[in-house]
């Protein structure tokens, strides 16, 4: 048990003196640097199972109720904005002539991107051999889903007439239609539904392991029944476990080009016009970078609140935190970057369209959405260069916000700035939103909120089986011979992967 | 401290005889093109200085990177990428001739004629002229000489931390040191790779731009850094001087090469897709240009070669971890980065018939020389095996 007790040590360290000088453990610049554990507390195999599975086993709290009821309220408002603007039109809304996309497709993007978390997390982190990812993959995996659910909501409903929605698909039908396959927008309903289909297949075969011992541990007959269903006969078998590997690593290999892949569709909307600030070559892995961005602060945002409330300090640790600030940090770098492309080449095209619209960003009648967007997504991320910053709770949590924010700003700027002024002077025209358009983007947080609570209280929201394959003695390994009980005894209940 | 310099590798050796047999039919081919064509010659200089150039800084980039994120697998492999950087300090004097030449000769970029920016003049081009401040010799050079000192620092830092490591197992501080400058390094890294793909590529048709060639330039240059280092790794394993290296290795480069292949495809299509989904003149003719006379074909062949057949080949485990097939593959992939940079550079020298012969050839066997010979020397010089790096141990227990 040598190695543990060293472990524990460490442990206590970083507990005790986490925000260490410069965010690694042991700041003495001569001392050998080691790997932080993942796992903070030394918990056996069995308190992981009573800590997780007890959250989703525990009574419906006064509180719980309370910020349930809340989030559905706002989600019913919502819904109302949204049967207004359906028995009205979407006159309703304030959009017009010139300016034909406003928070509906800036909502539509911010949304997807908010989704793009939950995928790279699970799946190029996985591909990454990145252990630290299993605390967090459940849950953002869970919000990739809420999301896109959002995403779609406004982009069937923009549509004007969403009873048509259908049209979308390409179909055999009498009244000789065909979808229009050189659309992006008809690309965006293939990589949105694939994306969805694909994350959800993803998020709910991780479930099973750990669905099968909430359903050998439930209690209620109603509990018992439902998570017998949906635990697919799951008995923890070596065949159980290696096909489940399989399948798990293959869903990766399939999901990694999908992280891509979609918010690059989503960049196309705009990029295949020839409209100036929305043609340009960079745009879909700028995207990707700001969706990757936007998704982490979404993650980091429900997930210190729910570490605190649910008390998951030792298995969301500072190490956790520390690591998902940097992705934000570096993603950040990438979105500032494509920034300065776009500003640079502009200037150096030589088109004078291409020159207004960028210096109509940074001073026009929308300078103030550009700054917003420049100040939370590329001044405010550079916090993020101190360690004793990246592994302050607080302060992470005040700056996801303004990174969720920041990332809002960008696709509203991206979206208003390059129709509000166009070629022709005359058609010239400011946009605001009304209030169905602020109740029904209100609304989707309600919805989103709605769902990640009941996901908090019906499912494990961390991965069970995987935290257990990553703790010390779980994995064969040179360093932990002198404790072999401890090993079989992790490998036989976590698998490894 | 034990070392582990490699003393006796028949790989060595041979690529020591062929940076020699290079460097000397490259120089007899690139002095003769001097003499019969001199804008010729420099468009050929340009094309092997680029090419290698590309390769060192993008290896010192991924030397850095495995710092920057704490990465354990690479510990036993990262100085072969540690030893292309060596080539680094030379890029400072490769870059003169391109100076001197868009100073006094003219040869490479049009811009440099003083008469596009004179009003009145009969070569004037008012496009050219609105950039004027940012397309002039002084600020070229300038922005160069800026370039070349990022890269020799990071070089100096980095890399000399690396190798300062071997000398202490007790005091780790060249190793921290490494840490916590990465991520500043790589910043600079990823602006200075972008302008210089501005400035000595793109800028070769000063008319055109593209917000995403600095990605495209990086992206090429990323996977022909990883076959080199497949192709090294695997002959030296294969002779028995890497220890511990195994085909848990082999599979993470190649698991690596893989996912950069389809990154380079993903970046070159979008670039590509949007400038003929957009069918702006401005941007189109910069395509149209390298889809008749013959250049198509060099489009043709990176479609089959720098995508379809690496993705095929290296979607398997089997093919990954086979010596034989990684070698293979690797090969191939810096061919066709080879094709990729002629693509790119080439045609705006050659506009009416496509145009690659001995010329180009000696320019690229001649930096190749030089490469190789710096590289083979660093062999000579330094342990293979980072010995007192804190992540070794995990290198060698590597399952992939």
């Amino acid at each position: 048990m040598k190695a543990e007790e060293q472990l524990a040590e460490v442990g206590a360290n970083v507990h005790t003196n986490g925000a260490s000088k410069n965010g690694y453990a042991n700041g003495v610049m001569s001392v050998r640097p080691e790997r932080e554990p993942l796992v903070l507390g030394n918990p056996t195999i069995h308190d992981v199972t009573e800590k997780i599975a007890g959250i989703a086993e525990g009574k419906l709290t006064p509180k719980f109720m309370a910020a349930l009821l809340a989030s559905a309220l706002l989600a019913a408002a919502g819904v109302g904005a949204l049967i207004y603007t359906f028995a009205v039109g979407i006159g309703v809304w304030g959009l017009n002539n010139t300016i034909g996309w406003g928070w509906d497709i800036t909502n539509f993007v911010f949304w997807v991107g908010i989704g793009h978390a939950g995928t790279l997390i699970s799946a190029v982190l996985f591909l990454f051999r990145q252990k630290w990812r299993t605390a967090i993959n459940r849950s953002a995996e869970a919000m990739t889903i809420f999301a896109v659910i959002n995403a779609a909501i406004f982009v069937l409903t923009h549509t004007g007439r969403p009873w048509y929605d259908y049209w979308l698909l390409p179909y055999p039908n009498q009244m000789h239609m065909w979808v229009n396959f050189r659309s992006p927008l008809e690309w965006d309903v293939f990589a949105v539904s694939t994306y969805f289909t694909v994350s959800l297949m993803f998020w709910y075969s991780g479930l099973v392991p750990d669905l099968a011992t909430l359903r050998n541990r439930a209690k209620g007959k109603i509990a018992k029944a439902a998570y017998t269903i949906f635990s697919l006969g799951w008995t923890g078998s070596t065949r159980n476990w290696q096909h489940y590997e399989f399948a798990y690593m293959l869903l990766a290999g399939l999901s990694t080009p999908l992280v891509l892949s979609v918010h690059s569709i989503v960049s196309f909307d705009f990029a295949v016009s020839i409209l100036p600030g929305w043609h340009t070559t960079i745009f879909p892995p700028y995207f990707v970078a700001g969706a990757i961005f936007s998704g982490f602060a979404m993650v980091l945002t429900l997930m210190l609140v729910a570490r605190e409330i649910l008390d998951l300090q030792d298995y969301i640790t500072l190490k956790h935190i520390d690591n998902m600030n940097k992705i934000i940090l570096a993603t950040g770098m990438m979105v500032g970057y494509a920034y300065a492309m776009e500003m640079f080449i502009a200037w150096y095209s030589v088109n004078p369209y291409e020159r207004f619209v960028f210096l109509n960003r940074a001073t026009g009648d929308y300078a103030w959405s550009y700054w917003a967007m420049v100040t939370c997504n590329v001044i405010s991320p550079q916090f993020f260069w101190s360690g004793k910053l990246r592994r302050n709770v607080l302060f992470t949590f005040i700056l996801s916000i303004f990174v969720n924010i920041g990332m809002w700003f960008e696709r509203f700027t991206i979206i208003s700035t390059s129709l509000h002024h166009g070629y022709l002077p005359s058609s010239w025209h400011y946009y605001s939103p009304t209030w169905v358009e602020i109740t029904i983007f209100l609304g989707t947080f309600g919805l989103f909120l709605v769902l990640f609570l009941l996901f908090c209280k019906y499912l494990p929201i961390i991965a069970i089986s995987e935290i257990k394959g990553i703790m010390p003695g779980s994995q064969p390994s040179h360093h932990h011979h002198d404790d072999d009980d401890h090993h079989h005894e992790a490998v036989s209940a976590a698998g490894h992967h | 401290m034990n070392s582990h310099v490699i003393t006796d590798s028949s790989f060595i050796k041979k690529i020591q005889q062929f940076a020699l047999i290079a460097l000397g039919v490259g120089a007899v081919g690139i002095l003769a093109t001097a003499f019969l064509d001199i804008q010729r010659f420099f468009s050929a200089y340009l094309y092997g200085f680029v090419y290698f150039t590309g390769i060192s800084v993008v290896a010192m980039f991924f030397a850095t990177l495995q710092y920057l994120v704490n990465a354990g697998w690479s510990a036993l492999v990262r100085r072969i990428p540690e030893f292309f950087a060596g080539f680094v300090p030379f890029v400072i004097i490769g870059m003169i001739p391109i100076l001197i030449d868009v100073w006094f000769t003219h040869n490479l970029y049009h811009w440099t004629h003083h008469e596009v920016f004179v009003q009145g003049s009969a070569e004037y081009d008012a496009i050219l002229a609105s950039k004027h401040g940012y397309l002039n010799p002084t600020f070229f050079t300038i922005r160069i000489v800026l370039y070349c000192a990022i890269w020799f620092f990071m070089y100096r830092f980095i890399i000399g931390n690396s190798f300062k490591q071997d000398e202490s197992n007790t005091d780790y501080t060249p190793t921290r040191k490494n840490m916590k400058r990465a991520a500043p390094f790589v910043l600079l890294f990823a602006l200075s790779l972008t302008f210089a793909g501005f400035d000595l590529v793109m800028s070769l048709d000063p008319h055109w731009f593209s917000t995403m060639f600095g990605v495209y330039f990086f992206a090429g240059n990323f996977v022909t850094t990883l076959s080199l280092i497949a192709i090294f790794v695997a002959n030296l394993h294969r002779e028995g001087n890497m220890k511990g290296i195994t085909k848990e290795h082999y599979h993470d480069i190649g698991k690596f090469m893989f996912a950069f292949t389809i990154f380079w495809t993903y970046i070159t299509f979008s670039q590509y897709f949007l400038i003929w989904y957009g069918n702006m003149p401005e941007e189109t003719l910069y395509f149209i240009r390298r889809f008749q006379n013959g250049w198509e074909w060099l489009g043709y062949t990176l479609v089959f070669g720098h995508f379809v057949l690496p993705f095929t080949v290296l979607l398997t485990q089997n093919n990954k971890r086979n010596t034989k097939v990684l070698i293979a593959i690797s090969c191939w992939m810096l061919l066709m980065h080879g094709v990729d940079l002629a693509f790119i550079i080439l045609p705006e020298f050659s506009k009416e018939a496509v145009r690659f012969s001995w010329q180009e050839l000696s320019g690229w066997l001649f930096f190749a020389g030089i490469f190789f010979t710096i590289v083979a020397r660093q062999f000579s010089k330094r342990s293979i095996v980072p010995v007192n790096d804190p992540y070794l141990q995990e290198s060698y227990e590597l399952i992939s």
